[in-house]
């Protein structure tokens, strides 16, 4: 699908996500991160969008995912921020001595375990180098909405490569 | 060049709070590719590097996660043909999920049947007092047995009163064996008081005895329905 395209396709499918989101969770914020995470995720998808079906069914179906997720984390346990924990690799020990090619697979398990909006919206600014404006139309959010997860995301960043420091 | 290095700090800064333009991220990028980048600012030459690797990324695999419920009804007929294989764990799970709900049932049915008279009996006006009446003055009557041993007087008042009294004195005292001759069972009554006087005072007693148990029962808190609430 291409940009344009995706641009028209997502102006007024954020609201309708919301809605949807809030019949699961019934929880405004939480709603809106979904229906967020949800455009983030879509664009990363973009590629495989059929163009004759649309975007809902797939955002529908993403956002339902993403609120049954939710829901099971709430039910097992509050949510847990990512510092703090062990990464996967076992003790820093190791880590320090671990080689150049370790280090890359460290690096990548890493980086799978930033929540997938934070990496995608890293995706879009670094990697596509989408600019602000274009980011929070694509997603259907405020510019200072794209500034706000683009900060928390490269602190999230941050974090993993300052633990692998250690 | 500390004058880079304090311009690149603040825009580091920028950039963690997210405020930095993608012409100024250009620079930040620039600098880190450099051999000269300080050594300070490591954890950011990593970062813009992996960066330049095209990471972050998401797998094929990822992507699939997201979208699998879009994605399920293209992969329906191959579903279908899976399902008539059943495998051999599949078909124990089958007859154990069968077992399970037979026993549920079973249960359920059990459940209610011990239930059912107990739910009548509260649906019910409370039991006939006179039920618990009579089975407590049993119990009770068995635990206070009256044993009476009185000496036997014949009282000439009680005696007196009867109207064969005159007669029956006179058989009892000439000839004891009349007396079972001229015995009617219409007056049996009259004839237990006058030919054996003894009764009257056990009668007496019976009654007074049963007064006071029935006194007794009175007090007795009737529960009903009984054991309602014990399973």
């Amino acid at each position: 699908m291409e940009k344009t395209d995706f641009e028209t396709a997502a102006s007024s499918l954020r609201a309708k996500l919301v809605d949807m989101a809030r019949f699961y969770l019934s929880d405004l914020p939480e709603a809106e991160d979904v229906a967020q995470e949800t455009m983030l995720k879509l664009w990363i998808l973009r590629d495989r969008i059929d163009p004759k079906q649309g975007l809902f069914p797939l955002a529908a179906a993403i956002a339902r995912n993403l609120c049954i997720d939710r829901l099971r984390r709430f039910k097992a346990r509050p949510q847990e921020p990512l510092a703090g924990h062990d990464m996967p690799g076992g003790t820093q020990d190791a880590q320090t001595r671990m080689e150049e090619a370790e280090n890359a697979a460290w690096m990548h398990d890493a980086l799978r375990r930033i929540p997938d909006r934070y990496r995608a919206v890293l995706r879009m600014r670094q990697v596509e180098g989408l600019d602000t404006s274009e980011i929070a139309r694509l997603i259907g959010t405020s510019e200072n909405a794209v500034r706000i997860l683009l900060s928390r995301a490269r602190q999230q960043m941050m974090e993993l490569l300052n633990q692998r420091k250690d | 060049m500390t004058e880079r290095k304090e311009d690149i700090r603040r825009l580091l800064d920028r950039y963690m709070a997210g405020d930095t333009t993608l012409e100024e991220e250009a620079r930040l990028a620039d600098y880190f590719r450099s051999p000269d980048a300080d050594k300070e600012f490591a954890a950011f030459r990593d970062m813009f590097s992996l960066f330049d690797q095209g990471k972050p990324s998401f797998s094929e695999q990822e992507m699939d996660e997201w979208i699998e419920d879009v994605q399920s009804p293209k992969s329906a007929p191959h579903r279908d043909k899976r399902l008539p294989a059943a495998t051999p764990l599949r078909r124990t799970a089958r007859f154990a999920i069968g077992l399970a709900a037979a026993a549920s049932i079973a249960a359920v049915s059990f459940y209610l049947g011990t239930r059912a008279p107990g739910h009548r009996a509260s649906t019910q006006t409370p039991a006939p007092p006179e039920i618990q009446t009579v089975t407590l003055t049993q119990v009770k009557w068995h635990t206070d047995t009256v044993y009476i041993e009185k000496p036997i007087v014949i009282r000439p008042s009680v005696a007196a009163s009867s109207p064969t009294s005159d007669s029956l004195r006179h058989d009892l005292a000439t000839n004891p064996q009349a007396e079972m001759a001229f015995r009617h069972p219409a007056d049996s009554t009259t004839d237990n008081a006058t030919e054996m006087p003894h009764l009257v005072d056990i009668q007496a007693e019976f009654d007074k005895q049963r007064k006071r148990m029935e006194e007794i029962t009175e007090q007795y808190e009737l529960i009903a329905p009984p054991y309602e609430n014990i399973y």
